[in-house]
């Protein structure tokens, strides 16, 4: 049986048409099977555990964005009741990172067929000293001015003071100010960096057990010697300025931080064009 | 789930085939140890180590001791280098401090202060390749001129 969980922006108005063709898509391959609404009363940690809990629902598809797919699998992930059968699935309803990595096509009949297909992997699921699952990766905003003192400082001395990031990784530190700066379990969103750079982008599998670090700056072109890659299994990200860092593109933690990757902890339902 | 499944994470080790780039806008300290081929385009102080093959391109900066099967230096290197196979430096490459390796190459223009051992003791450990020849010895080949 499958559960779906409905996104509040599922239910918009710009979206009412995608919601009827998925709703008639899936009537049809004969999966419309039990929803939960996101709500202000209805979070998706107790929407997914009481679906569990039911004891009927193996499958839990969340419909909507990143978002959506990114508290879904923590859900699943932090559920006492989950286990070797809970398997995930994403209808997105907007450009996702998670949807790109798991294959699921833009096009909502299409990605209602790959669902009903339900052909499974198992993925690796990076985890922060928080507590926070991540899919895809972990980015580090370095804002350019720190604290209201700093902004001070900085507006009277010219130069402004460009932050900086020092991750552990095994023996050594790696220290840098780039502006863009992943820790990756999926190249979804890396590309086009990971192409022009000349690094094969099949080294960023969320299948092989391990974490990859890309920094680059794009103030400049992006050239291979502007981008760093280094892979780990766990890394620790620290730092004395101002940054901020959004897991999956939807949580905020702050540093100081540990990553750890697990290996292929979750199953989920893959469509062809999956990156791995 | 999650938590059971903490103690299931594989021991901390380097994916196959896999470079390691250092770019120009990173500083590494500590010792970077590693199994694969490895780039540095930025600044390390500290320890170099790789089974596979170092290129130090133009714009790095070392302050460490280095060791790889192939080294390639472009860039600055203040510490020991050694190659188990072949060291090249290119002409804009500059190393202060002694090298070691089994084939030398040194271009026009680089340049180099310290002491060179070309001995083939230079390192006490053995490359995979050394050990499978040391294995199964080459056949002698008998070339007749026709």
């Amino acid at each position: 049986m499958f559960f779906y969980v409905y996104d509040k922006l599922v239910g918009n108005k710009k979206n009412a048409k995608k919601f009827g063709q998925m709703q008639t898509k899936l009537n049809e391959l004969g999966i419309l099977n039990d929803k939960g609404e996101v709500g202000t009363v209805n979070t998706v940690d107790s929407i997914v555990d009481g679906a569990l809990t039911s004891g009927r629902h193996h499958n839990i598809i969340a419909v909507g964005n990143d978002a959506t797919a990114h508290r879904t699998i923590n859900a699943i992930l932090k559920s006492k009741i989950s286990n070797k059968k809970t398997v995930f699935g994403l209808i997105p309803f907007e450009s996702s990172h998670i949807a790109d990595t798991l294959g699921m096509p833009s096009d909502i009949e299409k990605a209602c067929l790959a669902i009903s297909r339900s052909k499974l992997e198992n993925i690796d699921i990076a985890y922060t000293s928080d507590g926070t699952c991540f899919i895809n990766s972990l980015s580090i905003i370095c804002k350019r001015l720190g604290s209201h003192t700093e902004k001070l400082k900085n507006l009277f001395s010219r130069q402004k003071k460009k932050p900086g990031v020092t991750i552990k990784v095994r023996d050594f530190t790696v220290t840098t100010s780039a502006d863009r700066i992943s820790i990756c379990n999926s190249p979804a969103g890396w590309e086009e960096i990971l192409k022009k750079s000349g690094i094969d982008i099949n080294k960023v599998s969320p299948q092989d057990g391990f974490l990859d670090l890309i920094a680059y700056n794009s103030a400049s072109e992006v050239s291979e010697n502007d981008t760093s890659f280094i892979t780990a299994q766990k890394m620790e990200i620290i730092s004395q300025d101002k940054i901020s860092m959004l897991a999956d593109y939807t949580k905020k933690i702050q540093p100081p931080v540990k990553v750890g990757v697990s290996k292929q902890l979750l199953k989920v339902i893959v469509g062809k064009e999956r990156k791995f | 789930m999650f938590k059971n499944n903490e103690g299931e994470i594989q021991p901390a080790g380097t994916k196959e085939n896999v470079e390691t780039i250092i770019g120009a806008s990173v500083k590494v300290e500590g010792d970077l140890i590693g199994q694969n081929n490895m780039k540095i385009y930025g600044q390390v102080a500290g320890k170099v180590v790789t089974k596979g093959d170092i290129f130090i391109e133009e714009s790095a900066n070392i302050e460490a001791d280095v060791e790889a099967n192939n080294v390639t230096i472009s860039g600055t290197v203040q510490g020991s280098v050694k190659a188990i196979e072949r060291l090249e430096v290119q002409k804009s490459g500059k190393i202060s401090g002694d090298i070691a390796a089994k084939i030398l190459s040194i271009a026009t223009g680089a340049n180099f202060s310290g002491q060179c051992n070309m001995s083939d003791n230079n390192s006490q450990d053995t490359s995979p390749l050394e050990k499978l020849k040391e294995k199964t010895p080459l056949p002698k080949v008998d070339v007749r001129e026709q």
